[in-house]
């Protein structure tokens, strides 16, 4: 018990907590920043797919602002293991999406299939991103 | 690349969450490294070559050192 309460205030164990802690506030900060860019979304529709210029501008800086900090944020509280999954993940979801996009657009040049969704392809390159990445995180 | 870092780490008698504290790296982090699966940078080569005050080669072993 003494033992496991000296390992537990020891200085890399005091370290660790305090990088886990800084990797969850910047995981929380970033979701808050989707929630408010979502919320000025939904602000600004008139009607359904209807947004006025002001609102559709103020989204697409707000995003950008969102997402360049995230990522900024985020590649400082990582470790390279973490940069290396995540690099693993993105190459192969950009991979698909290359692929998967330029395969659908020929298909449907020869009649064989409807002409390519864009937010299809979008929502499958997520999905495709996040299995890499977790069978990454299942690996190790 | 083979290397003694859990051998080191338990001479020591820390954790992984312990080494990884001191080394800046998560828990994963350090046991990708003890098992192989992930070879350090050379920046984290040195923290732990300085960390425990040895020369990098008598951590990591260098397979292809005779190739």
């Amino acid at each position: 018990m003494m033992r496991a309460k000296m390992l537990e205030d020891s200085e890399g164990v005091r370290a660790a907590r305090a990088q886990k802690r800084r990797y969850w506030w910047t995981a929380a900060l970033s979701m808050l920043g989707a929630v408010g860019v979502g919320a000025i979304l939904t602000m600004g529709t008139i009607s359904p797919g209807r947004m006025s210029p002001g609102w559709a501008i103020a989204s697409v800086v707000a995003m950008a602002v969102v997402v360049v900090l995230a990522v900024h944020f985020t590649n400082r509280v990582t470790d390279e293991v973490e940069h290396q999954h995540m690099l693993k993940a993105n190459s192969f979801g950009l991979y698909f999406y290359f692929l998967g996009q330029f395969s659908w657009m020929i298909l449907s040049t020869a009649g064989l299939v409807p002409p390519p969704d864009a937010w299809l392809m979008y929502v499958a390159t997520g999905i495709a991103t996040l299995a890499r990445y977790g069978m990454l995180k299942i690996a190790r | 690349m083979k290397n003694r870092l859990r051998v080191l780490r338990a001479e020591r008698e820390w954790s992984q969450l312990e080494l990884g504290g001191r080394l800046g790296v998560s828990r994963q982090a350090v046991n990708a490294i003890e098992t192989g699966k992930h070879d350090p940078s050379l920046p984290l080569a040195f923290r732990i070559a300085r960390l425990f005050q040895l020369p990098i080669e008598e951590i990591f072993d260098d397979a292809c050192k005779d190739a």
